[in-house]
């Protein structure tokens, strides 16, 4: 019949599954949903439609959403929905919000899709056996993982999101929303379910999840578990945070080598983002966190790239945090001042406020990585300086298990690192206090996504008991209102889906 | 039959029989042994009794014989496809010779003297069949086929009558003369006798759509590059508007404005009987490139459902009927020969600041850096990349018949140079067309093929950004890596600054694009009329329409925006296939008892597309491979099957009443929703024949037209998007897993129970011909509803594997008035006038847009502007128009100037932000128009032809990008502004400021023309005529950009359209 | 007829050339604002401390119109009676903002700011502005005069004493610890002397009536408890001349700790050169780092904690940070003085000749 034709080479879900060869692309897929922007590099056949592609990656607007409104960034462009983003005056018709949000459920979509054609019944039926079978349920572990990652993104920003999972088939329906505890629970109890099928810590190829991404997720579930449920789930934060510590990762020699063309050699990191200027291109992820934050008279070359984009800075607050002694002897103070103002006079001029220059497209020999425009280095989604960090946190928030001379010690190993091995910069008991923790956070972890999340846990993110600049659209910074830590859920899903009820305040 | 009755008393030599013979037993007589069909108007009365010269052998020369035989009896006959038509030859005057005067029918007449002479058209060819009637008389003769007559005359003299259908009647006064030898010239005001609707003809009369026919004497004159531009302006409710000045750019056609949203709008497009792809094929710019205008004999245009019901599922905006010139049987061999030379020349600039101007902003408001890197030259940078092109067109044809074989061939050169340098367009097109009759003229045959080889080179068009924004104080050239042209380099590197402007020049001169396309179609159709059934007819009709092309996009490494990756070296090749089998019966007869004539068609269409593209890798210029072809070329494939029907039902002539539905299956849908049914009913009333009217002085045509249709739309662009296909990545985007680089496998979104868009169409018209037709015209009023519209919008979260979906959802309702009112002003015999104008009233209106009966939403995003990342300024949104501009409120000044940033905060929460956005306006025009007019003096004629948008608006692009001082935030490169900065003082780009939205009505001089015809030269052996014209003489109209007509209504560095001036020339052997 | 038909062709035609091309609805344009009218709830204020919690003035105000919905924002500008906002003291309230209500805290902390003194009452001017764009001019409103009067927000800071065997175990005389919000911690520096033991206690008043000394564990303490000390850096060198550390006590949680936080000479007029540097003594009542030394002709410069990432160095009485080294142009015995102003971020010295 004539009018059955079928595609020439593209394969169908009827086809591409019979070939065991096709599960691990598909489940690559899911890895590159979070470095790439759609099937053609660096942009062009989008995965999600409706907005700026490049502008859009899952990684580039996480980072936005997690660093812009707080005191790590600011960013001097005028596309869509930035400048609210400064400000902390989204709406919910905001395009960074609104992109991020369909990036998040693409990825829980394909995941369920994937987790779906992986049931055992499934694979049975298509003769999948022995060491394939192992595999594909490896697979499938993985894929829940990422759906898992994906709802806490959705969880930490949004709050209560429609939820699906691969019992709901591909289509046209309205989901339920489920709210923040229960997607905690889920996320939760996902995690639990697939601690043992996964590979072991660091037993996985390169940018594949091991149990230690899931223990990571586990303990940034735990500890802010106060934030989310209104339940303290300190203990768990230290039981998981021990299990990825005692795991035989180890702190990178050199700080700055962790965010260098290399960094994929590092065994600091647990849970990496692969990018690479040739074979993985998009505008986002490392290449967006590269070029945006040269500009001025900053040199493009000793960054190894062709030429900076002019964005971000930090406010004054993030380089307050160094000791003018720290300025010089710490490896984390990754400031360019020269021909930059400190204060912040106009976001849109980038020359105001200091660029951090710690992501770079350069191995440790100052080389450049294989492409000009687009960047070598992957992006440490997990490392266990974080986990460090998180341990002695829940410890100080006192949970139980964990131990003040180990939470100590772990982050004087930091401070160590970071004072390239001599002992100057470490600190005495006394001064291991839950503020000096956030300071440290930012310090060790600033511009790697992590500082709205820790900013709304110690209750600093919105009200006035922190201002930094531009809060609140005034330079010297003014009180938020608290439903401002969630971002809303977008104006055009509670359109598409009636079933939706607006994030309150928007 | 008014007048006088026959004259039985018609001299004629002795040896031949003369009969008496009423016209239909002629007839009968003639379609019995000829296999001939005819059609005549009722009001010939069937007894009316006719003198025949019996020819001793039987008649050989059908032609020749009606032709003498019709033209003594006051009548005439023209020939459409193989049809006689046979009507009236135009009413001698009354006679004004008294009673007794009149000759009786035993009286012999007194023979003085014989005229003779020769009767010619325009072109000068021989015209046969023209009446010729000594004025007062009922004495006639018709010219022969070579156009020759001759006539006896009274020695007092008179006054001659010629007249022919679709001519202007004549009258010249004898005076003596015996040799009298005229030019008949066309009729502006007649009307086409005959409708190419689809699959058949139809006879004017019996038209219940609204369909409009233009034919080659209403074509546009000048450089016609493209098929569409002939009837730009021309026909109320078709909208053509020419995508930009490159050469051979297409258009964007529109037939009432568009029934979709996401799907296309573009109307299909038949040619000879074959539905041509309509797609840009790769390394041409436009789909109807490929035809050469001069080829064309007449245009007829579908507009309603109830007459495009009949294609069904494709039918949705409109059809355009092309059908190309034939040769003519018994037609001497003809040589036509036309050549036309053109200047194009730009209108006007982009009013940036001059050098000076440049210099004293940038001292004045910029930092030191800043003003160091002024250069000192005064460069005009538009003046660097235009240019003044020229054209030359050039054509010529063969027609007549090889025997019983007419036949025509043609070959057609183009060479076209855009205005933009380094853009131009060449293109060399064959035709042939075969036109045999068989078994005594009950096999028709029509052989079709055109070929067309065309190639293009496209000019990088980002160089007229560049042009607008580059510094003028800096030179065209200067000593560098980047191919000695002047560039932007970091100081410290000196490689190229990635986001500054790149020299517009270097742009287009270090970049070759070129295509070369081929393009054949061609088709053979087999009309065969049962030999014991002459009334019913079979059609078989087998086409193709295939092209090939390729090419390739080149950059050399020292351009500077390919310098960093080694050059750009692009190919790339296309194959598309496109098979067509039609096949259809009809039955056609008059039922006399009932008054009755009836016309029944059935049929059976098959019609495959195949497209492919091989997969090239990106290479740099030493041959390295930037980045690897795609793994599999593409390739895709969809098919369409039909079965249709029509019935024409006439009763006593005046009451029409026409049915059709057509089935279409597609394998673009899945089992279950392939197939579709359009069904259509007509009804038509003709007033005018009407006993109440029929001898009405003043009303000379008057119908009624009612039509509803339901027509489907599935042009979406993709073959498969009901099916959950996988696809892969390419080599740029792959993810690593431990050592290795995985291609990505993708699922992707869809709805498996797409289907169909469906628009029921209402349509109501009236046709009107006053005094003799010298006033005439139409009215219709329309009324469109698609639902299931095939659009793209967002689905729930968490439910599709895309957030914008492919799906049937939403309505979109569109509404609209035409008329159409031409007027001859002036009717002498050397002297015409006509004018002629048409408007359209189109209003588009979305009624629907989510699965959601609710509706509030801020709607679809659409309409990319130029400046920012990702920013729209158009929106999809219920109850407004598609398209509509969303935009902030700009609040000025007392002085009437735009405040910066300053913006009514509209739902009054004290915050500007996306929410303060309202829908201002649309870029459809209200109102739409047409004006042309045609002036004949002697051997002169002037032309002029008018065109009017109004109420359209435009986003005004090079404004909002340019128009701000923000060269203050760039330290190590400058760029040029608008002079609107002076207006507005802006410093910060304000792009969604509805300060930016202009109304951009205009009126447009499309054409003047002016002809010579110098008639008969060379002893009689050749016509010659001589035409200047201006194309685009100017624009009226407020709008501060370069060119108000935007389609999209976004002005973003548009290719200008030139205005052109050409000479031509065309002789006919 | 036919003229009839011309002409009505003509109109016809004539009609669509000339319709008019302007954009066929209202431009907002701005007005010259109308401004806010500011009211009170009182004109007479007096503030006190019990009565902090509730509101003490409100101020409302009518929007200011410029002829179109705008997002103005709203300050509140305030000003002595006199002054007539030539330099007033400017505070954002937010966009589309009509009334702001102060409460007695908030309104005495404004005052404060304001450096009016407390106590007394002052007329002070109120008025309102609103600002639409940085390219329009503001517009204000009337202004309003209050009568306020602020309480004394003024904390006593509160003192432990550190009698030890560096000062004779003298309560009497013992150098204090300072609790400047007065909330039980307490911190200063102490400095000890070579030639005695490092042991120490802290009381509350000057004399041993209420005293601490060790906790059970090390870093807490406990009422009465036995001595307490700051060991050596180093066991086995001998003690510094001179060693001064910041002590910090906790009363809320009887926990005490120390850190190093010590001024030193160092210089070639010094007997240490440029190696090492001489420690200085910190006198708690001047809050004053002081030094007794043999100069020679050279240079000196103060440094912080025996490493240069603070050091000190200037002329003329001043010092700066990093700055260059200071002249000691004869030799003999100084008196070598330091104070440091932390707020202001500088710092001072004297060389006198004894």
């Amino acid at each position: 019949n004539d009018l059955d034709r079928e595609p020439f080479y593209e394969a169908t879900s009827a086809s591409v599954y019979r070939d065991f060869a096709n599960y691990k692309p598909i489940l690559a897929k899911l890895y590159a949903g979070f470095a790439l922007t759609g099937q053609q590099g660096p942009a062009g056949r989008p995965d999600v439609g409706g907005i700026d592609e490049g502008a859009s990656n899952y990684v580039r607007t996480y980072w936005m959403l997690q660093q812009v409104p707080t005191d790590e960034a600011v960013i001097a462009w005028n596309d869509p929905g930035l400048p609210a983003l400064n400000t902390l005056t989204w709406s919910s018709n905001n395009d960074v919000t609104t992109a991020m949000y369909y990036r998040i459920f693409y990825q829980i979509t394909l995941a369920n899709e994937f987790i779906r054609e992986m049931e055992d019944a499934k694979l049975d039926e298509r003769g999948i056996t022995g060491a394939n079978l192992e595999e594909a349920k490896k697979f499938r572990a993985e894929a829940r993982f990422l759906r898992a990652l994906s709802y806490w993104h959705a969880l930490d920003l949004y709050g209560s999101v429609p939820f699906v999972t691969e019992a709901d088939l591909i289509g046209k329906f309205f989901p339920e929303q489920a709210s923040r505890a229960e997607l905690f629970a889920y996320v939760e109890s996902e995690l639990l379910a697939i601690e043992n099928e996964l590979a072991g810590a660091r037993q996985n190829e390169y940018g594949r999840a091991d149990q230690a991404a899931a223990w990571t997720l586990l303990t940034k579930l735990y500890l802010n578990a106060q934030v989310y449920t209104n339940q303290e789930k300190y203990t768990e934060a230290i039981t998981y945070a021990s299990k990825v510590i005692n795991a035989g990762y180890t702190l990178e020699a050199d700080y700055d080598h962790l965010f260098m063309t290399t960094n994929h050699t590092s065994n600091e990191i647990i849970f990496p983002i692969a990018f690479d200027g040739l074979r993985t291109q998009s505008y986002g992820g490392t290449t967006f966190l590269t070029h945006a934050a040269v500009g001025g008279n900053m040199s493009a070359t000793a960054f190894g790239i062709d030429s900076g984009w002019g964005g971000i800075r930090s406010t004054p607050s993030v380089y307050n945090l160094f000791s003018s002694t720290a300025l010089t002897s710490d490896d984390r103070a990754n400031f360019h001042t020269s021909g930059q103002e400190k204060e912040i006079n106009t976001i849109a001029t980038f020359t105001d406020g200091y660029p951090i220059t710690k992501w770079r497209n350069t191995n440790p020999a100052g080389q450049a990585g294989s492409n000009p425009t687009f960047v070598d280095t992957d992006f440490p989604m997990f490392r266990l300086a974080d986990v460090y960090l998180m341990y002695a946190e829940a410890v100080l928030r006192n949970g139980s298990g964990g131990d003040r001379s180990l939470a100590l010690q772990y982050v004087n190993a930091l401070r160590t690192r970071a004072y390239n091995g001599s002992t100057a910069g470490n600190i005495a008991a006394n001064q291991l206090t839950l503020d000096f923790i956030l300071d440290e956070r930012s310090r060790e972890l600033n511009w790697e996504a992590h500082r709205r999340t820790d900013l709304i846990r110690f209750n600093r993110f919105t009200g006035d008991s922190y201002l930094w600049a531009w809060k609140g659209g005034m330079m010297e910074g003014t009180s938020v209102a608290d439903f401002r830590r969630l971002y809303p859920i977008p104006a055009n899903d509670l359109v598409a889906n009636p079933n939706l009820t607006p994030t309150p305040g928007y | 039959y008014p007048g006088p009755g026959p004259n039985l008393a018609v001299n004629h030599t002795s040896g031949q029989a003369l009969t008496a013979k009423s016209l239909k037993d002629l007839l009968n007589d003639l379609k019995n042994t000829h296999g001939i069909q005819f059609s005549y108007q009722a009001s010939l009365a069937d007894d009316l009794q006719l003198i025949v010269q019996e020819p001793k052998s039987g008649v050989q020369n059908v032609d020749e014989f009606l032709g003498t035989t019709l033209a003594s009896n006051n009548l005439a006959y023209k020939k459409v496809r193989g049809v006689y038509i046979i009507s009236k030859a135009a009413q001698p005057a009354p006679a004004t010779t008294t009673a007794a005067a009149i000759p009786s029918p035993s009286a012999k007449v007194r023979q003085d003297q014989a005229v003779s002479g020769r009767v010619t058209d325009e072109n000068g060819s021989a015209l046969p069949g023209v009446t010729v009637v000594l004025k007062g008389t009922t004495r006639g003769t018709a010219t022969n086929a070579n156009g020759e007559f001759t006539l006896p005359a009274p020695a007092e003299g008179g006054t001659l009558v010629f007249s022919y259908i679709g001519y202007a009647t004549q009258e010249v006064v004898i005076g003596g003369q015996t040799n009298i030898s005229i030019t008949m010239r066309t009729d502006a005001r007649a009307l086409q006798e005959v409708v190419v609707v689809g699959y058949g003809t139809q006879e004017r009369k019996d038209v219940t759509g609204a369909v409009t026919t233009i034919s080659e004497e209403d074509f546009q004159d000048g450089q016609v590059t493209t098929a569409e531009q002939l009837i730009t302006g021309k026909v109320a409710g078709v909208q053509i508007t020419s995508n930009g000045g490159a050469p051979g750019a297409g258009s964007r056609i529109r037939i009432r404005g568009g029934a979709s949203l996401n799907a296309s709008n573009d109307p299909l497009i038949v040619i000879d009987g074959v539905p041509i792809d309509n797609q840009t094929i790769a390394g041409s710019a436009n789909p109807l490139n490929f035809i050469n205008p001069d080829d064309i004999a007449s245009m007829n245009i579908l507009k309603d459902a109830s007459a495009t019901a009949i294609y069904g599922s494709r039918a949705s905006n409109g059809v355009i009927i092309i059908t190309t010139k034939r040769g003519q049987t018994g037609q001497k061999t003809r040589v036509n020969f036309s050549t036309l030379h053109s200047l194009s020349t730009n209108t006007k600039q982009v009013d940036v600041m001059d050098a000076d101007e440049f210099r004293r902003t940038v001292i004045a408001r910029g930092n030191q850096e800043q003003i160091n890197l002024l250069g000192t030259e005064n460069t005009n940078w538009q003046d660097q990349i235009y240019r003044n092109a020229y054209t030359t067109d050039n054509n010529v044809s063969v027609s007549g018949a090889v025997k019983e074989l007419p036949y025509r061939v043609s070959l057609g050169y183009l060479n076209q140079d855009g205005v933009l340098k380094t853009s131009s367009f060449e293109r060399v097109t064959g035709s042939i067309k075969l036109t045999p009759t068989f078994l005594d003229n009950h096999l028709s045959v029509d052989v079709n093929w055109k070929g067309a080889l065309t190639n293009s080179r496209f000019a990088e068009e980002g160089a007229i950004g560049a042009a607008v924004g580059f510094d003028p104080t800096q030179p065209v050239y200067s000593e560098n890596n980047f191919g000695g042209y002047f560039e932007w380099l970091d100081p410290t590197d000196r490689r190229p600054i990635t986001i500054a402007t790149r020299n517009p020049l270097s742009m287009l001169e270090q970049r070759r694009n070129e295509g070369e396309a081929r393009r054949s179609i061609g088709n053979i159709q087999l009309d065969y009329k049962f030999h014991f059934l002459p009334e019913l007819r079979a059609n078989l009709n087998v086409g193709y329409d295939k092209s090939d092309s390729e090419g390739n996009n080149n950059a050399p490494v020292t351009l500077a925006s390919e310098s960093f990756e080694g050059g750009s070296f692009q190919r790339f090749e296309e194959k598309r296939t496109n098979k067509l089998l039609d096949y259809y019966m009809n039955y056609t007869n008059d039922f006399e008892g009932l008054r009755s004539r009836i016309d029944v068609t059935g049929g059976y269409s098959y019609q495959d597309w195949v497209t492919e593209r091989p997969a090239f890798p990106l290479l740099r210029e030493n041959g390295d491979v930037r980045r690897a072809a795609a793994p599999f070329p593409f390739k895709t494939q969809n098919t369409l099957v039909s079965f249709f029907g029509r019935v024409n039902y006439a009763l006593m002539d005046r009451y029409i009443l026409t049915a059709t539905v057509r089935r279409d299956g597609s394998s673009r849908f899945r089992d279950g929703q392939k197939w579709g049914t359009f069904p259509s009913l007509a009804f038509a009333w003709r007033i005018n024949e009407e006993a109440f009217l029929r001898d009405n002085p003043v009303v000379s045509d008057l119908k009624l037209r009612v039509g509803y249709g339901v027509t489907g739309q599935q042009d979406v662009g993709n073959d498969f998007p009901y099916l959950a296909r996988y696809t892969s990545s390419d080599s740029a985007a792959m993810y690593q897993i431990g050592n290795q680089y995985y291609l990505l496998l993708r699922p992707e979104g869809y709805d498996a129970n797409l289907k169909w868009e469906e628009t029921k169409t209402w349509n109501a018209g009236i046709d009107f011909g006053f005094l003799n037709n010298r006033l005439y015209g139409s009215l219709d009023a329309f009324q469109r509803n698609t639902k299931d519209l095939l659009s793209v919008v967002p689905v729930p979260a968490g439910t599709n594997l895309t957030n914008l979906l492919l799906t049937n959802v939403g309505s979109i309702e569109s509404k609209g008035l035409e008329a159409v009112l031409n007027y001859v002003v002036v009717d002498r015999e050397n002297f015409t006038w006509s004018v002629g104008i048409n408007g359209s009233v189109i209003r588009n209106k979305i009624t629907k847009l989510n699965t959601v009966d609710e509706d509030n939403s801020v709607g679809v995003p659409t309409g990319g502007i130029a400046g920012a990342t990702g920013r729209n300024i158009q929106v999809h949104t219920v109850g407004y128009a598609p398209n509509t501009f969303y935009v902030y409120k700009q609040v000025y000044g007392q002085d009437g100037r735009p405040i910066e940033g300053l913006y009514a905060d509209l739902n009054q929460d004290g915050i500007i932000n996306e929410q303060d956005k309202y829908r201002y306006k649309n870029p459809n025009a209200r109102l739409f128009s047409g004006f042309n007019t045609q002036l004949n003096y002697n051997n002169w004629s002037l032309g002029l032809l008018m065109r009017g948008n109004f109420n359209n608006y435009v986003y005004n692009n090079v404004h909002s990008n340019t128009g701000a001082y923000e060269v203050t935030s760039v330290s190590n490169w400058l760029s040029n502004m608008s002079r609107n900065v002076n207006e507005t003082g802006f410093n910060i780009r304000q792009y969604e400021s509805d300060y930016y939205i202009e109304n951009a009505s205009f009126v447009r001089m499309e054409n003047i023309s002016l002809g010579y015809n110098f008639g008969r030269i060379m002893n009689d052996r050749a016509a010659l005529r001589l035409n200047a014209n201006i194309q685009n003489a100017f624009v009226i109209t407020d709008y501060k950009g370069l060119d108000p007509e935007i389609a999209s209504g976004i002005d973003n560095n548009f290719y200008p359209r030139p205005r052109v001036f050409s000479l031509g020339l065309n002789l006919e052997l | 007829m036919k003229n009839w038909l011309n002409k009505s062709l003509l109109f016809v035609v004539a009609s669509l050339t000339l319709m008019s091309c302007e954009k066929d609805e209202e431009k907002l344009i701005l007005r010259e604002g109308t401004p806010p009218m500011l009211s009170t709830s009182s004109t007479n204020v007096v503030l006190t401390e019990e009565t902090a919690e509730g509101t003490a003035l409100t101020l409302s105000w009518s929007e200011a119109d410029f002829g179109f919905d705008a997002a103005t924002e709203y300050s509140l500008q305030v000003d002595t009676a006199d002054n007539n906002f030539a330099t007033p003291y400017t505070v954002s309230l937010g966009n589309k903002v009509i009334n702001r209500a102060y409460t007695g805290q908030e309104l005495n902390t404004l005052m404060t700011r304001l450096k009016y003194a407390p106590e007394e009452a002052h007329p002070v001017k109120f008025r309102i502005r609103a600002i639409v764009s940085e390219f329009v001019d503001p517009v204000y409103s009337n202004p309003v005069t209050v009568n306020i009067t602020p309480y004394n927000t003024y904390i006593e800071p509160t003192f432990i004493y550190v009698p030890g065997d560096y000062q004779g175990w003298n309560p009497g005389t013992a150098p204090s610890l300072i609790s400047v919000e007065a909330n039980n911690i307490y911190s200063g520096v102490i400095s000890f002397i070579d030639t005695k033991s490092r042991m120490f206690k802290f009381t509350e008043g000057r004399d041993w009536s209420v005293n601490w000394g060790n906790g059970a564990t090390a870093g807490t303490l406990a009422p009465g408890g036995s001595d307490l000390s700051i060991p050596l850096d180093d066991p086995s060198k001998p003690a510094p001349a001179v060693e001064s550390y910041m002590i910090t006590v906790n009363l809320n949680t009887l926990t005490w700790s120390h850190a190093k936080h010590s001024w030193g000479v160092i210089g070639s007029a010094t007997a240490g050169g440029w190696d090492s540097d001489q420690n200085m003594r910190y006198i708690n009542e001047e809050d004053i780092w002081k030094a007794t030394l043999d100069l020679k002709v050279g240079e000196i410069k103060f440094r912080f904690n025996d490493g240069w990432d603070i050091n000190y160095g200037g002329s003329g009485g001043n010092l700066t940070l990093g700055g260059s080294n200071i002249a000691v142009p004869t030799a003999g015995k100084y008196e070598i003085t330091l104070k440091i102003n932390e707020e202001e971020g500088t710092a001072t010295y004297t060389l006198v000749k004894l």
